[in-house]
């Protein structure tokens, strides 16, 4: 049996219940966002395998009998817990989905690293990956200078784990440079080229391929730009690497961002650890839902 | 020695360039000294509540912690010199996770959890013959330092504590124990340690030892 955990008001739990449901596949789901922080687990951490059970309210599930986990906590993303994980996550479900014996895509502490992009950075290289020249300051005066050698193509984003828009770093911005005195911000070189996103799923990838004008094109539709996606195959030895990768951070899911140039090299950016492959599926047909019912329905 | 609360503050300018190849820091005080990567030749991280310069004005507070947080993890685990703790991520974000977090680790070295009472919200040994008795202990590396005195009929859990701290990627650690009749139950655990809760004589120790840890670390990555 599989258990989903997280909101039933996700919009990416609702894709995927819809298409596990049209394939009937067996499944419970564990509704994060109508708990009210009533316990709803009850187990034994002491004994191995651990036992104990999961009560939903009108079932209840024993934790031998679990095959795979798919957790999706939208609220762990938000910027209000960004540094408390568990006032979202709750730590009793943490601490299961941590123990679990069986396959959980993810575990909340192998996301963590998602919460530091250029933690995440590291990581990449050390898998064969190219990442664009970066800057992390707080100075004003260095930021500028990045700018300067990077011929004014430069865009900034967050550094932690809180979603932000990637904008490009454009004569307006240079004048907020003192802001950075409040706190450090994260400049990186403008890779020109397609976006790719890879889902991983276990030991298969997904590629989609995402041709926008926009520098952040999951916002394109907002700043009134054209948006096409479609599967695309990878290059040289990037599908092992993005395996690498996944591995290395501990994800059984994960969506991986990269950029290809025109040169056909790749740049990777980072490894998403709850990624909304919905956005993706629905465009390209992808069977990634399907793939994580096959992958989490396995013992 | 240098004592830095994190590299963002008001009075520091702070630049880290990293691409495929190379990564080089350098941060710049506010009296024109400045201090790069590799000048540094160990960081021993202890937790601080970082902000940024005029964060506690501005709406953005938790924003930039976060940023700041981000950049501090990314930037120990860049640095070439030896850090104690280069803490995992899930160990720097859960900045308190229940014991049960560590379960796996527990169970590969031989170490018992105790029984958690969710109703209490706190730990409790079970099957224990009253009195219960803590020990504290700190692991450096390969030491293991008790407060007061060394508890009897320990050395092969030391061995075990030495190994559960490895495992768990780090080189300093703070635990408080209890031997039960079925073995050693841990009751805290913290990568941060307090040497306020040591005795005296436990803190210089323990001083010594990561001191002996900084050299013999240097020692070694020289000779590389």
């Amino acid at each position: 049996m599989i258990l989903i955990c997280g909101s039933s008001l996700d919009p990416v739990i609702m894709f995927l219940r819809a298409c596990w449901d049209s394939e009937h596949l067996a499944y419970r789901l564990l509704d994060l966002g109508c708990s009210e922080g009533k316990s709803a687990v009850q187990v034994d951490y002491r004994g191995w395998p651990m036992n104990g059970f999961i009560d939903g309210g009108d079932w209840r599930l024993d934790v031998t009998e679990l095959t795979g986990v798919f957790f999706h906590s939208i609220d762990c993303r938000s910027e209000k817990v960004a540094n408390n994980a568990y006032a979202a996550c709750d730590a009793e479900i943490a601490a299961l989905l941590n123990n679990l014996p069986c396959k959980v895509a993810n575990r909340p502490a192998a996301g963590m690293s998602n919460r530091s992009k250029p933690l995440q950075a590291l990581h990449i290289r050390e898998c064969g990956f190219r990442i664009p020249k970066t800057l992390v300051t707080n100075d004003p005066a260095a930021a500028k200078r990045f700018y300067e050698e990077c011929d004014g193509k430069v865009i900034f984003k967050s550094i932690g784990g809180v979603r932000s828009i990637v904008r490009k770093l454009s004569p307006r911005y240079l004048e907020r440079l003192p802001l950075l005195r409040n706190g450090p911000t994260q400049f990186q070189a403008l890779i020109a080229g397609d976006d790719i996103r890879v889902h991983v799923v276990g030991d298969r990838c997904f590629a989609t391929r995402i041709r926008c004008s926009s520098v952040d094109y999951r916002f394109a539709w907002e700043e009134g730009f054209s948006l096409e996606m479609e599967t695309t195959a990878l290059g040289g030895d990037v599908t092992s690497r993005c395996l690498r990768l996944s591995q290395k951070l501990g994800l059984t899911f994960a969506g991986i961002d990269l950029k290809e140039n025109s040169r056909g090299e790749y740049y990777c950016f980072e490894a998403n650890a709850t990624p909304g492959f919905s956005f993706y599926e629905s465009s390209t047909c992808q069977p990634i839902s399907s793939a994580l019912g096959e992958f989490l329905g396995k013992p | 020695m240098r004592t830095l609360l994190h590299p963002f503050s008001e009075s520091t300018r702070f630049s880290w360039h990293l691409d495929s190849t190379r990564s080089s820091s350098v941060i710049v005080f506010k009296d024109g000294t400045y201090l790069t990567d590799l000048d540094i030749s160990g960081v021993l991280l202890r937790r601080t509540k970082a902000s940024g310069a005029i964060s506690s004005r501005s709406d953005d507070a938790n924003y930039i912690h976060a940023e700041i947080q981000a950049a501090i993890l990314a930037w120990i685990w860049s640095l070439p010199c030896p850090v104690i703790n280069r803490v995992p991520a899930w160990l720097w974000y859960y900045r308190k996770p229940p014991l049960q977090f560590w379960n796996p680790l527990f169970r590969t070295n031989g170490l018992l959890e105790p029984d958690y009472d969710k109703k209490v919200g706190e730990a409790r040994i079970t099957n224990q013959d009253p009195p219960i008795v803590c020990s504290r202990a700190c692991v450096v590396n390969q030491d293991v330092i008790w407060s007061e005195a060394r508890p009897q009929k320990i050395d092969r859990y030391e061995t075990a504590l030495i190994e559960f701290t490895r495992c768990a990627g780090l080189s300093l650690l703070e635990i408080v124990i209890v031997k039960t009749r079925d073995g050693l139950a841990v009751k805290q655990l913290d990568p941060f340690p307090d040497l306020s809760r040591f005795c005296i004589s436990s803190r210089d120790a323990i001083t010594e030892a990561l001191v002996k840890l900084f050299t013999d670390s240097n020692r070694r990555l020289g000779s590389q």
